[in-house]
C-alpha cells in the first residue's frame, strides 16, 4: 500500500515543494492584484497632481506639472506599475499625497486596530456562532432552538450600520456604559493592565457590532451541517462504544461539523475586512478601512495602493491559514491538494 | 437459570407509528440468534433498543415492555429503566453493536488507532499505551494485515472489508457479553462476506460473545445462527431453532421468505429467466 510506504523524507519533500508552489503563486496574484488596482485608479476620473495643488492652495500649471513630475505621475502608464511593483518589492510604498509621509508608516499605524477588530469579531463570530449552531442542533424542536434561528435571521439581515447605531444608542448613550468612540480613552487611559482594560472596553461595541453579523450566518450553518452529523452512523457507533454526550457532541460531532464553517469564514475574510470600514466608520475606529475611506475622498493613490495591496496579503494569509486549519480538521484533505 | 437477554412485549414508536409492536424474544449465552425480516419490520429498531440508541440517535420512544440483561456473576440489569450514564456502562462493555455501512460507521476525522483507545478508555481505567497495546492486539485479533501501521491510518486509507473488521476490534476489544451485528455484511462484496462472517464466528467461539445477527439474508441465517426470530411489520411472526425454521416453518410469511430464496438450477430448461414471485402476494 502507498500509504503505508510513504517516507518521512519524502513527505518534507512534498510540502517543502508544496510551500514552494504556494509562495510562487501569491506573488504572481500580488503582481496581478497590484496591476489590476493600478489600472483601475488610473482609469477613475480626476487627477491627482490637481488634487494636490488645490490642497495647497494653487492653481498654477506649473506647479501641478512640478508636482507631477515629482511623484512620478508624467510616465507612461507601464513604467508607473512597473517602478511601483519595484518599489514594493522593497518595502517602499512611497509617500501620502495628503499627509506627505511614508506610506508605510501611515497603514502601520493602522493596521494594528483593524487587525485587533476583525480578529476579535471574527473569533466573536465563529465560537459564538457555532455554540449556538450546536445548541440549537441538540434540540433542534424546541422554543430555544428556534430562538436561535430567528436571532440568526435577524443578524443576517440587520444593516452592519444600523446594528452599530442601535448598539451605540443603547450601551453608550442610554446605559453609558460603554465609550461610543475611538480606540483609547484621552484622558485617564493608564498604562499596562489599565491601558488593555480601556481599549476592551472601546473594542467591545465595534467587534459586536462586526461579529453579531457573521455570528448569526456561522450559527445557521453549523445548526444545519450538526443536525446532519448528529444523524451520522459514525455519531451513533460513538455513542455505542459509551462515551459520554459530551465527548460524542464535542469530540466527534462538532469536528465534522466545522469543516462548512471553516470554508465559509476562510471565503468571507475580505468581506469582513471591508465590513469593518462600515464599522471603523461608526465608532470612528482608527483602523485601516477608514484611512481607505478617507484616501479615496483625498485622491490618496499612494496610501489607497498601500491599504489595497496589504489588504490582498492579509487576504491571501487568511486562505493559507484556512487551508492548514483543513488540514488540521480534516485528515482526507492532503496538504499536497490544499497547497 | 434465566437467559442472558430477555425482551418481553418490547414496543417502539416513532411519533405515531409503532416499528416494533410486542417484541418478545430471549437470548442465550454463547447462542447466535439470527433476526430476520425485509426492510422496515423493525429489526434494526429492535437492536438498537437493547443499547437504547433509538432515543438520542433516531428520536424513537420505548413505549412499553422490558429488556433485562443478566451477565454471568452479576445482578440483571433492566435496561428499559437505565439512566443514560448506567446506560454508559453498558454500550460497548457488556453489549457491543456493529453496523451495516463500514464505510460511515467510523469517524473520518479520526484515526483508527485514537477510536480503537478511546473506546476501551471509556470503560478501563489504564493509560494511553496499555489502551494501545489492547488496540494491536484487537486488530491482529480480527486479522488484519500490517496491524501496527494500520492503525495509523485514517478510516478512508482503508477498505470496506477493512473498515467493517476495524469495527468488529472495537466493538470485541472489551470482551462483551453480546455482539449485535446490524446486517454487517450487506454493503461488502461476497467474497468479503463469507470472511466478515466466518471471523465473527471465530471471535464468538474465542470470547463467548452471544451474537444477535439481524439480516435479511436467508443464506447468512442458515451459515451462522442457532434459532431465529422471523419479523414482519414490526411484529415478530415466527421464533425457533435454525433446523426447524428451515425445514418446517410454522408462519406462511417464514415460508414466504424461504421460498424467494432462489435456488441452483430453478431456471433449468427455461428459455429466459423467470421473475420471482413477490413475498406476501401470496397471503
Amino acid at each position: 500500500m502507498s500509504q503505508a510506504g510513504r517516507s518521512n523524507s519524502s513527505s518534507i519533500r512534498r510540502v517543502t515543494l508544496a510551500v514552494a508552489r504556494r509562495a510562487a503563486h501569491t506573488a504572481f496574484l500580488l503582481v496581478a492584484v497590484i496591476t489590476l488596482i493600478y489600472s483601475l485608479l488610473h482609469l477613475a476620473p480626476g487627477d491627482a497632481a490637481v488634487a494636490l495643488a488645490a490642497a495647497d492652495g494653487s492653481d498654477s500649471p506649473e506647479y501641478i506639472e512640478a508636482l507631477r513630475a515629482d511623484y512620478g505621475l508624467d510616465k507612461p502608464f507601464p513604467v508607473q506599475v512597473a517602478t511601483y511593483i519595484g518599489n514594493i518589492a522593497r518595502g517602499n510604498f512611497g509617500d501620502s499625497f495628503f499627509f506627505r509621509q511614508p506610506v508605510s508608516e501611515l497603514v502601520a499605524a493602522r493596521l494594528w486596530p483593524t487587525i485587533l477588530l476583525v480578529g476579535t469579531a471574527l473569533s466573536l463570530a465563529l465560537v459564538g456562532g457555532v455554540l449556538l449552531g450546536v445548541y440549537s442542533a441538540r434540540r433542534p424542536t424546541k422554543a430555544s432552538s428556534h430562538i436561535v434561528t430567528i436571532l440568526a435571521l435577524f443578524g443576517f439581515s440587520a444593516p452592519i450600520f444600523w446594528t452599530g447605531i442601535m448598539l451605540l444608542l443603547l450601551f453608550s448613550a442610554r446605559l453609558g456604559w460603554l465609550p461610543s468612540n475611538g480606540m483609547e480613552s484621552v484622558v485617564d487611559r493608564g498604562t499596562g493592565f489599565s491601558a488593555a482594560w480601556d481599549t476592551m472596553k472601546h473594542l467591545v461595541l465595534p467587534a459586536s457590532t462586526l461579529g453579531f453579523f457573521y455570528m448569526a450566518q456561522y450559527a445557521r450553518i453549523s445548526r444545519a451541517t450538526m443536525l446532519e452529523v448528529l444523524g451520522s452512523d459514525y455519531v451513533r457507533t460513538a455513542r455505542a462504544k459509551g462515551l459520554s454526550e459530551r465527548v460524542v457532541i464535542w469530540k466527534h460531532a462538532l469536528r465534522n461539523a466545522v469543516i462548512p464553517v471553516v470554508t465559509i469564514a476562510g471565503f468571507q475574510i475580505a468581506a469582513i475586512l471591508s465590513g469593518g470600514i462600515l464599522v471603523e466608520t461608526v465608532f470612528e475606529w482608527p483602523g485601516m478601512g477608514r484611512l481607505a475611506f478617507e484616501a479615496v475622498l483625498r485622491r490618496d493613490t499612494p496610501v489607497l495602493m498601500g491599504m489595497l495591496v496589504v489588504s490582498t496579503l492579509i487576504v491571501i494569509g487568511a486562505n493559507i491559514l484556512t487551508d492548514i486549519m483543513y488540514r488540521v480538521i480534516d485528515p482526507r484533505i492532503r496538504i499536497s491538494k490544499v497547497v | 437459570m434465566s437467559a442472558l437477554l430477555e425482551v418481553d412485549n418490547l414496543t417502539v414508536k416513532f411519533g405515531e407509528f409503532t416499528a416494533v409492536d410486542d417484541v418478545s424474544f430471549h437470548l442465550n449465552a454463547g447462542e447466535t440468534l439470527a433476526i430476520v425480516g425485509e426492510s422496515g419490520s423493525g429489526k434494526t429498531v429492535t437492536a438498537l433498543s437493547l443499547m437504547r440508541l433509538i432515543e438520542q440517535s433516531s428520536r424513537g420512544r420505548i413505549t412499553g415492555g422490558s429488556i433485562r440483561l443478566n451477565p454471568p456473576d452479576q445482578p440483571s440489569l433492566h435496561i428499559t429503566e437505565l439512566e443514560e450514564d448506567e446506560l454508559r456502562s453498558i454500550r460497548g462493555e457488556l453489549i457491543s453493536m456493529i453496523f451495516q455501512e463500514p464505510l460511515t460507521a467510523l469517524n473520518p476525522v479520526f484515526s483508527v488507532e485514537s477510536q480503537l483507545v478511546e473506546a476501551i478508555r471509556a470503560h478501563r481505567d489504564i493509560s494511553k499505551d496499555e489502551a494501545r497495546g489492547m488496540a494491536l492486539n484487537m486488530m491482529e485479533k480480527v486479522r488484519i494485515p500490517d496491524p501496527a501501521q494500520r492503525l495509523k491510518r485514517y478510516p478512508h486509507e482503508l477498505s470496506g472489508g477493512m473498515r467493517q473488521r476495524v469495527m468488529i476490534a472495537q466493538a470485541l476489544a472489551l470482551s462483551p457479553q453480546i455482539l449485535i451485528a446490524d446486517e454487517p455484511t450487506t454493503a461488502l462484496d461476497v467474497t468479503i462476506q463469507a470472511q466478515i462472517l466466518g471471523l465473527v464466528q471465530d471471535l464468538k467461539d474465542d470470547t463467548g460473545a452471544a451474537v444477535i445477527m439481524i439480516t435479511h439474508d436467508m443464506g447468512v441465517v442458515a451459515q451462522v445462527a442457532d434459532r431465529v426470530v422471523v419479523m414482519k411489520q414490526s411484529k415478530v411472526v415466527e421464533t425457533g431453532p435454525v433446523e426447524q425454521i428451515f425445514h418446517d416453518p410454522q408462519d406462511p410469511y417464514t415460508k414466504a421468505l424461504l421460498a424467494a430464496v432462489p435456488r441452483l438450477g430453478s431456471m433449468t430448461g427455461k428459455d429466459k429467466p423467470e421473475k420471482f414471485p413477490l413475498v406476501g402476494t401470496e397471503l
